[in-house]
């Protein structure tokens, strides 16, 4: 698939059951246009990446996605359900997680409370419940930790539960951002930049924690990434975005190869 | 706001089990709800009860607080105010500047109540404050009036927002439309005994004042009659819990209108809204003829004996004070310490990752705004039924809010033992420096200096905000406990990914 | 259609006093985010200050200092400490930060004191004609009033430049009410009068019994001082305009309230352009505070607080960080509280409700006033 096949890449593929499907967005700012026409898919299960040089529009598209910004045309449906009117706060609930460039951690709580605090729908968090605390609250509380706890061993945090966030390093803040994310029992997991600062080792082992999460979960993953070995190795499918425009859509192989690719990141004679 | 301080890598998460803790001993059978939680705190209404008790003992010209026992209701009232404002500006750091407006419309509404309808014969003196069923009918009503005016005034709000889907300057232009229709409508339907129906506004608010008056006239005879029903012994404690709750629960609708179209805002817009609600509310009362006007709202203080003329001074409202404090303590911590606290804290921390978990930032700040203004107004109901009298721009002018937030700040934004230190400390220093100008034993030039108690106090807020700019306890308490022991139970068996 | 004329004097004359404070509070929450409380309570000392020189009334504490026996010493150690400082400099010798910080203080009540000192030996011993005394007395109360926002930023918002934001909100709580109840202290609660030097409005009658001289055009009676304050108010505007616009400091200062990080490492001194900016603010306070006490002649130690709120709310309605919007601000507010007044029924008990009620209005459809800038945050 190249460019031809990019303007309509979604409409082939019949919509699986949860999928998030990007139809035709745009995004502008004033008169910059950050994100043009932009169709993407992902289903869950699947691992696909998202690339192009800086100011591309990629945090863009996940900006859009996740609702922080209105898309100024196009429509986005997660399972068959329109979600790009929605605030952010409705589109996590419908089922799209999300980690930010620069890690956004509650810096103040400490690491279990940014996993518990993130839970899909706490129950019996009523405040007369809260206030006199019933048996039932505390117990949906202890529910709540262990599920929390559950998380932050899937991703080897379980340790550092009692620390304050902030005083993370920082490959666990990314780490624990991800387990935010996972708390909200996402269908799709949107992950921008995850191995940006990180050393080569740590990137390894932060693929196979991806990977791993993606088939536990059985969350749809996908990542935006300068890194471009990581991509290479772990995504099943990949878009390539520049100055708003998606210049390639297709499998790591046809993407090293694009000629339109190349000419994004090393500039053309 | 500012950032509060963190006791890096040592502070364990939240404690829910402080204070009263209610962590049922794991293997036991579940009880039923309402058992377990009467279990669960039973601390709790032992510390209320002796809380209550200290208050019976502190009040009176006999007891062992004496004279002072003003300046220590004051101070519980004080506590009151500072630990539910923390909720606001110190948990959910949304900074509002207008408590005291909250506090003013407890004050004013549950103070009109008592003063007009708590006697079960107006003429005498003892039967006061057993009126039950007619202060409980005259809140509910005014409840149902306020609720009409606020789906009215919500569904206008709405509409307006709406329309911003039409045409993106539509929203302001029918503000501003509708504002000039408001304005021309009140101010030529003066001209009228009865206005002609075009003046839809006036009508509206007219016909919701005949109603209000037709309710409570049928409604009264009936419900003195059930006042006579109940037993003498729970007539005056009944009523005051109705009047407190009555108070909270206008603070706290007060606090949803003012909370629902300002919480948008951010930082200074927020402060300066909120500063101007509160504003708007202290002009109101000071031009209400029936709540006083500029003179102010008398109230006959609260007795809880059967014969307050025995003791003129002992009205004993002291107990309630103290129950109070400590409940209020205990609901805002155990709020603040929650899983509900906590979502309110990821709002105040960072609002887009917040949105981003799914977590709705208007409702958690809301919630925040309106259990504070509850609170708020509970105090103000305790403040004049304790000091029998109210001003609205002195009692809860703009430097007393400012005050509240002073309190909160000095006591550490976020901390709740703080907010309880500042606030009693805050409260008895003006009573100190007065107390000291009196004094025989320091020489008269310190005298006089202590007679500009207000500048004294001022004087020292601002070398304690210079040496201690987090306030005395920064964002921590006072007791922290460790919760490492729930922690030791997670599951490792789920480790293995 | 007169009484809307006179009416309409009337709010722009109130609005330019709104103005001239809104403009001290929105340049130093430009620079500082800072909502400084105590800059109504400046303007309540400008007004004092004036009172003070043309009356001659030198009874109270306040009387200290303008003794020549507090006054002299003051302003000859004040000197003496200034041409020390100027030394150690001109030798390159680093002064110790509290020497100069001292320095910087006692020089600063020393030009307040001399300041004091010769315009009231003008204006009494002389026997100027009454504008030209108006003016020494507002340029001297200027000048103080200048000091004071100098030394009040020096030692309550300096020591606090890197703390949290609300810590120092704290602070200017504590400023303004040291201010009020000091004064109090200091100038004695009761109001004062502010000598009938200028001409004030015709429906007003001076405390002496006579009415005071106005224009009378086309039936519609304007008050001197009225227009006074509105040319004065102007004027000083353009000065201002000037000295943002036109000169180096001012452009530092655009630099700093732009972003005040980035104005550091671009080699701006911050400090100096903090104190000017507190420096200028407070001294168009003062001239607030002289022009208001000459309009409606009672002075009291507590009449800062609400002026200064308002102007406040003038100044976000004008969207804060803003000087022009801080003036159309005033202006709009000035106004509108007038017009409400003269024509909405019962709208002179609910005076002090319209601003606010303006202001929530425009919070709730334009959140950044009428001409802020809607900052996007950067997700």
């Amino acid at each position: 698939m190249t460019r031809a096949a990019a303007q309509s890449a979604p409409v082939n593929a019949p919509p699986a059951g949860g999928a998030l499907v990007v139809d035709r967005i745009s995004r502008s700012f004033g008169g910059l246009t950050a994100l043009k026409d932009f169709s993407f898919e992902v289903r869950p299960g699947e691992l696909v990446g998202l690339i192009g040089p800086n100011g591309a529009g990629k945090t863009t598209a996940f900006n859009v996605v996740t609702g922080v910004y209105a898309p100024t045309a196009g429509a986005i449906h997660l399972a068959g359900k329109r979600i790009d009117a929605l605030p952010p706060a409705a589109v996590c609930r419908a089922g799209i997680g999300r980690t930010f460039q620069n890690i956004r951690l509650f810096t103040e709580l400490s690491v279990l409370d940014n996993v518990a605090v993130a839970l899909k729908s706490p129950p019996r968090l009523g405040l007369m419940r809260t206030i006199f605390q019933t048996p039932g609250f505390l117990a949906s509380e202890a529910r709540s930790r262990d599920e929390g706890m559950t998380l932050l061993a899937a991703l080897e945090l379980q340790d550092k539960a009692d620390l304050i966030a902030g005083s993370l390093p920082y490959g666990d803040q990314r780490r624990l951002e991800i387990a935010r994310a996972l708390a909200t029992h996402p269908k799709i997991l949107l992950l921008d930049e995850p191995a940006a600062g990180m050393n080569p080792q740590e990137k390894v082992e932060l693929t196979s924690l991806i990977a791993l999460l993606r088939d536990r979960f059985k969350v749809g993953v996908w990542l935006i990434e300068h890194d471009m070995k990581l991509v290479m190795s772990i995504c099943q499918r990949i878009t390539v975005l520049d100055h708003g425009e998606t210049i390639a859509v297709g499998t790591p192989a046809q993407i090293q190869c694009d000629s339109k690719v190349i000419g994004a990141y090393l500039g053309t004679q | 706001m500012g950032a509060r301080l963190s006791k890096k890598s040592e502070i364990s998460s939240i404690d829910y089990s402080s204070p009263g803790g209610n962590v049922p001993p794991p293997g036991k059978p579940p009880r039923s709800w309402w058992a377990g939680t009467l279990a669960g705190n039973g601390r709790i209404v032992a510390v209320i009860a002796v809380a209550a008790w200290l208050g019976y003992m502190m009040e009176g010209p006999d007891s062992w607080a004496g004279a002072q026992s003003r300046m220590f209701m004051l101070m519980a009232i004080g506590v009151i105010m500072a630990v539910s404002l923390q909720l606001i500006n110190g948990v959910c750091g949304q900074f509002s500047l207008g408590h005291a407006g909250f506090m003013a419309v407890g004050a004013y509404i549950s103070g009109y109540a008592s003063l007009t309808y708590n006697a079960l014969d107006p003429g005498d003196l003892s039967t006061r404050y057993q009126n039950v069923a007619q202060v409980a009918l005259y809140l509910v009503t005014l409840a149902l009036v306020v609720t009409l005016v606020g789906a009215i005034l919500g569904a206008v709000f709405l509409a307006i927002r709406q329309s911003r889907h039409l045409w993106r300057n539509l929203p302001p232009i029918l503000m501003l439309v509708i504002l000039a229709w408001f304005t021309w409508d009140f101010s030529a339907a003066f001209d009228f005994e009865k206005a002609p129906s075009y003046f839809i506004w006036t009508n509206i608010i007219r016909g919701l004042g005949t109603l209000f008056h037709a309710m409570l006239d049928h409604g009264m005879p009936h419900a003195r009659a059930i006042s006579l029903l109940l037993p003498v012994v729970i007539r005056r404690p009944l009523c005051f819990i109705v009047l407190l709750i009555g108070g909270g629960s206008f603070a706290a609708a007060a606090g949803l209108l003012v909370g629902l179209p300002t919480l948008r805002l951010r930082g200074d817009y927020l402060a300066i809204a909120t500063l101007g609600f509160a504003q708007i509310l202290i002009v109101i009362f000071t031009n209400s003829t029936p709540l006083g006007g500029a003179t102010g709202l008398s109230v006959a203080p609260f007795a809880n004996s059967a014969n307050p003329d025995r003791d003129p001074v002992a009205h004993y409202i002291f107990p309630w004070i103290m129950a109070l404090m400590v409940i209020t303590i205990v609901a805002v911590w155990r709020i603040a310490y929650s899983p509900k606290g906590r979502m309110i804290r990821a709002v105040s921390e960072d609002e887009v990752a917040a949105s981003a978990v799914g977590i709705s930032t208007t409702r958690q700040k809301v919630t925040a705004f309106v259990v504070g203004a509850f609170f708020a107004g509970v105090g103000g109901t305790l403040y004049v039924h304790s000091e029998g009298y109210v001003n609205a721009e002195q009692s809860f002018g703009i430097n007393q809010s400012l005050l509240y937030v002073v309190m909160v700040t000095l006591g550490g934004l976020g901390s709740i033992s703080g907010a309880i230190v500042a606030g009693a400390i805050l409260t008895m220093l003006p009573f100190l420096f007065r107390q000291l100008a009196s004094d025989q034993q320091i020489p008269s030039w310190l005298q006089n200096v202590f007679e500009h108690q207000l500048a004294l106090f001022a004087l020292v807020l601002i070398v304690m905000m210079l040496l201690r700019p987090r306030g005395l306890l920064g964002g921590r308490e006072l007791w922290w406990r460790r919760r490492n022991r729930n922690l030791q139970a997670a599951p490792a068996a789920g480790a293995t990914v | 259609m007169h009484l809307f004329f006179q009416q309409l004097i009337n709010g722009l004359s109130l609005g330019a006093i709104y103005a001239l404070i809104a403009v001290g509070y929105t340049m130093v929450y430009g620079v500082l985010r800072l909502i400084n409380f105590a800059h109504g309570d400046v303007y309540m000392f400008g007004a004092m200050m004036g009172v003070y020189l043309l009356a001659g009334d030198f009874s109270t504490y306040g009387a200290i200092v303008a003794h020549p026996l507090f006054a002299v010493p003051t302003a000859l150690l004040g000197i003496a400490i200034l041409i020390a400082l100027s030394i150690l400099k001109y030798k390159g010798i680093s002064s110790p930060p509290w020497l100069a910080w001292i320095g910087k203080v006692v020089a600063a009540v020393a030009l307040s004191v001399l300041t004091m000192e010769i315009a009231g030996r003008l204006i009494h011993w002389i026997g100027l004609p009454s504008w030209i005394s108006f003016a020494i007395t507002m340029l001297a109360a200027m000048i103080v009033c200048g000091a004071l926002g100098f030394v009040i930023e020096l030692m309550a918002y300096r020591p606090l430049r890197n703390r949290p934001r609300i810590a120092v909100l704290i602070t200017a709580i504590g400023v303004s009410m040291f201010l009020e109840y000091g004064g109090q202290a200091i100038f004695g609660a009761t109001p004062k009068t502010f000598p009938h030097v200028v001409p004030i409005a015709a429906t007003q009658t001076h405390v002496a019994g006579e009415i005071a001289p106005n224009f009378v055009i086309h039936g519609i009676t304007i008050g001197y001082i009225d227009v006074m304050i509105i040319v004065i108010t102007l004027a000083l505007m353009v000065v201002l305009r000037w000295i943002v616009m036109g000169t180096r400091t001012g452009m530092a200062l655009r630099a700093v309230s732009f972003r005040f990080d980035t104005a550091s490492l671009m080699g701006i001194n911050i400090d100096r352009i903090v104190s000017i900016t507190f420096v200028l603010g407070s001294m168009l306070a003062a001239a607030a505070g002289v022009l208001i006490a000459a309009r409606t002649p009672k002075v009291d130690p507590l009449m800062g607080l609400m002026p200064g709120i308002k102007a406040f709310v003038a100044a976000v309605l004008g969207g804060i960080g803003n000087i022009p919007g801080a003036v159309a601000g005033g202006f709009v507010l000035g106004l509108v509280e007038v017009l409400v007044q003269a024509y909405i029924p019962m709208g002179s008990q609910y005076k002090d409700a319209i601003a606010f009620i303006i202001l929530i209005a425009i919070l709730l459809v334009k959140p950044t006033g009428l001409f802020g800038r809607t900052l996007v945050e950067k997700v």
